[in-house]
């Protein structure tokens, strides 16, 4: 049985928050973006397992002569993905305000 | 299309669906040409082509464990895709850590790089009755993730076990023997004129009908220290088994594989130690006997089992 709670672990939680500042960015500049938090390894599995939970959404930019015809894939979170953000920080919140 | 990265690309097509090279493999090709393009010197260039070469592999084998996990549904059949799915990826990617540094060591000398490959082709064999056993202990305790064991989940263990038995057999009688030959007849080919010469075989370039033949006490310790790996991966694979069902935190689970297989070469260690000694053949086997006695009694006595 799939759990019907929707979580973030802290990679999906510290790429919702760069897309969140941003309207669009690419793996790479989310890596670099990110301080260290995100790897170049594992961005775009992360990326990608985030797009079939509905968090992201994705698609080809434009390609350059540099690129050798391939296109960088530009990514956006959804209304869907900043509303669980935003849930996930106002649960934090409550969380800090009982444990005081 | 042109540029760095063509050779990972190319290998991506054959062996990911054309969704994972969209989404993955695309993105981090594309990256790599854009930095690699980026004014800089050659050894930042360089620097750029091993960050993104090792990005690429990291992602490949991470999304391959994920999507081995992700397929899978509950059931024997599933359990026994994610058994054996995961112990291939164990045993490639221990097949790798055990060839690639002497395979990098040959790549860094001077001269035909295409004889430092076969060099490492020739190194292959080596590796191989080490990593098939690791292999499988990473497979099942993967698949089992502490849970209730039946006796379908024994039978499924000792199934995956004797395919790899049969494996690690198969080559040390082949493999093996033309694996270290080779390496030996290359070497002495290397430095002198270049042709390859015929040379008697040792120990370790006879298989187990070349070793059957000979009567001396260093052939026959051998010989049953052979016979006695080729069988390693079935105690190895009980008793993983058996602590699998039992640990659930992941870290945990890796350091009890690391352990398993310390424990396992550690004893054999000592049993050759012995056997030069002049100690009887028998004690070739005490490895698979102390796994295989743990595993059993690890398993029969799990309490959800007798339930």
């Amino acid at each position: 049985m799939s759990n019907p709670v929707p979580t973030l672990s802290a990679k999906e939680h510290v790429i919702l928050e760069l897309l969140g500042r941003s309207r669009e960015m690419y793996g790479l500049e989310l890596v670099t973006e990110s301080a260290g938090a995100l790897k170049r390894g594992t961005v775009y599995v992360t990326l990608g397992r985030m797009e079939e939970k509905g968090y992201v959404t994705s698609h080809a930019g434009e390609t350059s002569p540099a690129q050798g015809g391939l296109p960088r894939r530009l990514y956006r979170s959804t209304p869907y993905g900043r509303e669980l953000l935003a849930m996930m920080a106002s649960a934090r919140r409550l969380s800090l305000r009982f444990a005081r | 299309m042109s540029g760095p990265g063509n050779w990972l690309r190319a290998f991506a097509v054959l062996v990911c669906r054309p969704s994972t090279v969209e989404r993955l493999v695309d993105p981090i090709i594309s990256d790599l040409r854009i930095e690699y393009a980026a004014p800089g010197s050659a050894w930042h260039r360089r620097a750029v082509l091993l960050r993104a070469y090792l990005g690429f592999w990291k992602a490949l084998a991470v999304h391959g464990a994920l999507s081995i996990g992700k397929r899978a549904e509950d059931g024997d059949q599933a359990v026994f895709r994610r058994a054996v799915g995961f112990s291939c990826l164990g045993f490639a990617v221990v097949t790798g850590l055990l060839v690639l540094p002497p395979l990098l060591e040959g790549l860094q000398l001077k001269g035909d790089r295409v004889r430092q490959l076969r060099f490492a082709v020739t190194l292959i064999p080596q590796a191989l009755p080490i990593s098939i056993p690791i292999g499988v202990c990473i497979g099942i305790m993967s698949a089992i993730r502490a849970r209730a064991l039946s006796r379908r989940d024994l039978a499924l263990t000792l199934t995956i076990g004797l395919i790899a038995a049969c494996l690690v057999w198969a080559v040390i009688e082949w493999g093996l023997p033309w694996g270290n030959q080779r390496f030996r007849q290359m070497t002495i080919a290397a430095v002198g004129d270049g042709r390859l010469v015929h040379l008697e075989p040792g120990l370790n370039e006879l298989g187990f009908s070349g070793l059957a033949s000979r009567t001396d006490v260093a052939a026959v310790r051998h010989y049953h220290l052979l016979w006695a790996l080729s069988f390693a991966a079935i105690p190895l694979a009980l008793f993983t088994l058996a602590v699998a069902a039992r640990v659930r935190r992941p870290a945990f689970r890796t350091l009890l594989i690391l352990m398993t297989v310390f424990g396992y070469y550690a004893i054999l260690w000592v049993s050759d130690s012995s056997l030069r000694q002049g100690a009887p053949v028998l004690l070739a086997w005490v490895p698979n006997v102390v796994f295989l006695a743990a595993g059993a009694t690890l398993f029969w006595r799990s309490p959800r089992f007798n339930e």
